[in-house]
């Protein structure tokens, strides 16, 4: 039995041929940079809020559900996140001449225990806000389980953070709250927006 | 590769928007029967003991709002001497083909130990944390249905749970085979059925061909025995290492014939939806005990009811009778007490007529009657036996054949005062303080020199008898008075007339309140207050309007020559609609002035009082609250379509786990979202095998629209789906394409 074991002949290009070859390696390039950057670009899109009333103006990731119903200044919400979405409130509360940071975030602490599972408060900190301002912050972590009751919903570790700062005689705190998993990835995205936010 | 991934997203956008567009389908039995085993929950009541829930009683039961609150048996969640746990766990029904799994806490939101019903309210997650108010997931529930179009042969399921916990939910069919009339609730006490349903299945729900709740299963847990019920040890509850006899025994009760109708308790529902809670602040919040043991005396058979009491006395009853009725007085008996009746004919057991242990629901004392009219009844001799506690308290024979006979008697006693023309007015059981009480009766078929006599008791002693020979005609009316010593003091009477030495007829009165009218002035000068407590809602201003909002409204009235037993109602409504019931005896003084009652937290509506003596009403009073009508409760209207489904995976066909559904409305088509909150209608997330269930009703015939933006997945829109007025739920596949 006879193998054929010569070497294929080289393919000889036209010129035409050639150019085309190049402007479409070109033209992927060009395609891959401006894929990549119009993803960044989606990435870091931002909405405005402004709330006359509370005097707060804030950007926020666009595409992320915005909420003013509850007992909150503004809450959003990452919906494209699987499990926990991941979620940022700014809640203002009245402080009195004797009121400290630490009687606001005990008081939160209470009320999350009522209603939050295996609610813990991590540590405390300092916090410096981008116009130098000082502020606390109140690490924690609970567990989600927001399924209906009917179905079989698996429970996610929650990590949390409130930064809180006294404004204008009321108490501002920004809650940040992640997959516990993501949280530290997640959480560039709380720093964009207290850079942004004015109040 | 881009631009096909796009073409198929774009696909399954349509595919979806068809799937929902089309989904569904008149609501079958089937479908009713699924969604009423769904709501049909298993419920523990359990005691804290350190570290550990001691499982002290169990009972199904049934959620009938949206938010949570369900019908039960009282005797097993209400704390008494067998069930005395204080936490009670609600299973649902995550899986039809499995058994319940624990899910929340509940509390009672009210209850009647007397009709055996309790109402729960879902108020905590199972680790003891709080649900907030509003916060609750919708649940699955059942449609109430009107219980008095019930009729004889009807068929009906019973749902509930066969065992303690080990079962999925089980539904047992029967017939309705008789009604039992008792004078709580009329000739629809209680429905007869012989469909064999599991002690454990006491409280659960029973459901006409319509898969509407017209009853509740129910049972006491007492044995034939006297003794508790059958039970079962499931728990080392004294911790020796061992299950056995030593140990808590769980009682699940004897097999259960009889079915409460939801109609006696549609006040205990309204009162639980509007979250209205009744005192009565005027009286001792603890009364006594009984002086002693429970019994029943004087048993006495009636063709019929009068106004509670018997027509007629009879020892015998011709062939083809529609009625009869046992009258009874009892005393010492409290809600704890378990009573029996158990009809044989001919020395054979008629489970028609009989009536399983039941907790009583009369009060302490007083004339009872059990019994059943509009069925025919079989030739034979009838043997009736009451059973206390299980131990036999009474028992009385009765024959029933042969022909109609033209028997002598007495018959329909009515009370009142004489006019000037000798007619007895008054409404028949309730006069006034005074000097004489009259009693008219019929007479039939009496013959002259038969013996007859009328004998008077007040406070059950006897006070005063006449004996004589009967010289008028055969048939007519006739008045016997009572002139004691004197005067009539406050309290019951009772009248007995004999023929030739044997009782023919009785009936009982109730003397209280000065003369005023057709109706004695027993309670007068009613006048409404609002005050945070009731230590000031007497010097509190008077009136008859009141904004919303407020803590409390107080009712207080005046009240003359009322004596103590004397059994009286207070019923409250509001817009129409009872909320509260409670006939209870007299227990505070017989004259006096503000008596208190309170309905606390009461929300916009026109608010009625009525005060009821022997049932007739003495007093009406009205109140208006906020804008005098009641708020529109959104979830007691919601007769929409519950939407689940699941989401997979378009390559895989694996559920896919933990991804948000938004459901927009009707005003915004999925490319308008702007991902505002006030846009969405409900949110859902996939479980872990990716199913889903929103937890609000969708409306018939409007358009919504769903948003899914899942990492990892296109993103999938769908637009204008709508369900009709029948569909009760849609289930859903959608299928996310990775990219």
């Amino acid at each position: 039995m006879e193998f054929d074991t010569g070497r294929s002949r080289a393919v000889l290009l036209t010129l035409r041929q050639r150019w085309s070859l190049i402007l479409s390696a070109l033209l992927i390039v060009i395609g891959l940079a401006l894929g990549v950057n119009l993803r960044d670009d989606s990435i870091g899109r931002s909405t405005t809020y402004t709330n006359v009333e509370a005097g707060i103006t804030a950007l926020y990731p666009a595409r992320w559900l915005l909420d003013e119903t509850g007992d909150y200044v503004l809450r959003v919400r990452d919906m494209s996140q699987r499990g926990f979405n991941t979620v940022i409130e700014v809640i203002t509360l009245p402080v009195g001449p004797d009121t400290s940071e630490r009687n606001l975030l005990d008081s939160l602490t209470l009320r999350r225990a009522q209603t939050l599972i295996d609610y813990a408060v991590l540590g405390y900190d300092n916090y410096i806000l981008p116009d130098e301002t000082a502020a606390v912050s109140m690490s924690y972590s609970f567990v989600s389980r927001d399924t209906s009751p009917l179905l079989q919903g698996a429970s996610t570790i929650v990590a949390g953070v409130d930064i809180l700062t006294f404004s204008r005689g009321q108490a501002v705190i920004v809650s940040f709250r992640a997959d516990a998993d993501i949280f530290q990835q997640e959480l560039r995205t709380l720093h964009r927006f207290i850079d942004d936010l004015e109040y | 590769m881009f631009s096909r991934k796009f073409v198929i997203s774009l696909l399954l956008s349509s595919m979806l928007a068809l799937s929902l567009a089309s989904f569904g389908s008149v609501q079958t039995p089937e479908a009713e029967l699924d969604r009423n085993k769904r709501a049909t929950v298993f419920i523990y009541q359990a005691q804290a003991v350190s570290n550990d829930l001691i499982v002290k009683c169990v009972s199904t039961g049934t959620i009938i709002s949206a938010d949570g609150l369900i019908i039960t048996n009282a005797h097993s969640v209400v704390r008494n001497s067998v069930c005395d746990g204080d936490s009670l766990i609600v299973s649902l029904n995550v899986n039809l083909n499995e058994p319940p799994i624990p899910k929340f806490r509940a509390e009672i939101a009210t209850a009647d130990a007397g009709l055996d019903i309790a109402l729960l309210k879902i108020t905590r997650e199972l680790d003891g944390r709080l649900i907030a108010a509003g916060s609750l997931p919708l649940l699955p529930f059942v449609e109430i249905g009107n219980a008095n179009t019930v009729s004889i042969d009807d068929n009906i399921v019973v749902a509930g749970y066969r065992d303690v916990g080990n079962r999925a939910v089980a539904v047992t069919r029967g017939t309705v085979t008789a009604f039992i009339a008792e004078p709580r609730g009329g000739g629809r006490t209680w429905f007869k059925t012989r469909a064999e349903i599991p002690g454990t299945m006491s409280g659960g729900g029973a459901y006409n061909s319509s898969g509407q709740l017209i009853g509740i299963a129910t049972s006491a847990q007492f044995g034939r025995r006297g003794g508790a019920a059958s039970c079962q040890f499931i728990d080392d509850t004294n911790q020796d290492g061992i299950i056995n006899n030593n140990d808590h025994c769980v009682p699940t009760g004897d097999f259960i014939s009889t079915i409460r109708p939801i109609s006696l308790a549609q006040s205990l529902i309204r009162g639980a939806v509007l979250d209205l809670s009744v005192e009565v602040h005027s009286v001792p919040q603890q009364l006594s005990p009984p002086a002693g043991p429970p019994a029943f005396s004087r048993l006495l058979f009636a063709p019929s009811v009068v106004d509670g009491f018997p027509s007629t006395v009879v020892g015998s009853m011709p062939a083809n009778s529609q009625s009869l009725y046992l009258f009874f007085d009892y005393r010492n008996m409290t809600s704890d007490t378990v009573y029996e009746l158990r009809v044989t004919r001919d020395g054979i057991p008629d489970p028609t007529f009989s009536l399983p242990p039941v907790h009583w629901s009369g009060g302490q004392a007083g004339l009872w009657h059990i019994g059943s009219g509009d069925q025919p009844w079989a030739n034979g001799t009838y043997q009736f036996t009451l059973l206390i506690n299980g131990l036999a308290a009474g028992t009385q024979q009765i024959v029933i054949g042969g022909g109609a006979e033209a028997r002598s008697s007495f018959s329909n006693i009515v009370f009142g005062l004489r006019d000037n023309q000798g007619n007895i007015m008054g409404n028949g059981f309730i006069l006034p303080v005074g000097v004489t009480a009259d009693a008219r009766f019929l007479y039939s078929n009496l013959e002259e020199g038969m013996t007859w006599s009328a004998v008077w008791y007040y406070r059950g002693i006897e006070v005063a008898r006449s004996n004589d020979i009967w010289r008028k005609a055969a048939n007519g009316s006739d008045i016997v008075s009572l002139q004691p010593r004197g005067g009539l003091l406050p309290g019951a009477y009772r009248l007995e007339l004999y023929l030739n030495g044997a009782l023919s007829a009785t009936s009982d009165f109730v003397v209280a309140g000065d003369p005023g009218g057709p109706l004695p002035a027993i309670f007068d000068n009613p006048r409404f207050t609002s005050a945070p407590a009731a230590q000031m809602a007497v010097a509190s201003p008077v009136s008859s309007s009141f904004p919303e909002a407020i803590p409390n409204l107080f009712a207080r009235f005046d009240w003359q020559n009322i004596a103590a037993g004397a059994p009286w109602t207070i019923r409250w409504l509001v817009d129409d609609l009872p909320f509260y019931e409670q006939t209870s005896p007299w227990v505070t003084l017989e004259t006096g002035s503000d008596f208190l009652i309170s309905v606390a937290n009461p929300p916009d509506g026109n608010y009625e009082l009525q005060l009821l003596v022997n049932n007739l009403q003495i007093l009406q009073a009205e109140a208006i609250v906020g804008i005098g009508q009641l708020p529109i409760d959104r979830l007691a209207e919601l007769s929409g379509t519950i939407l689940s489904g699941r989401v997979i995976d378009a390559a895989t066909l694996d559920g896919i786990a933990s991804v948000t559904i938004v459901l927009i409305g009707e005003d915004y088509a999925a490319g308008e979202f702007e991902w505002i909150q006030e846009q969405v209608v409900d949110l859902a997330l996939t479980d872990r095998n990716g199913n889903f269930r929103f937890s609000r009703p969708l409306s018939p015939d409007t358009p919504y629209s769903v948003v899914i933006e899942a990492d990892g997945y296109l993103p999938q829109t769908a637009d204008g789906f709508q369900f009709t007025l029948d569909q009760r739920n849609a289930d859903i596949t959608i299928e996310l394409v990775r990219g």
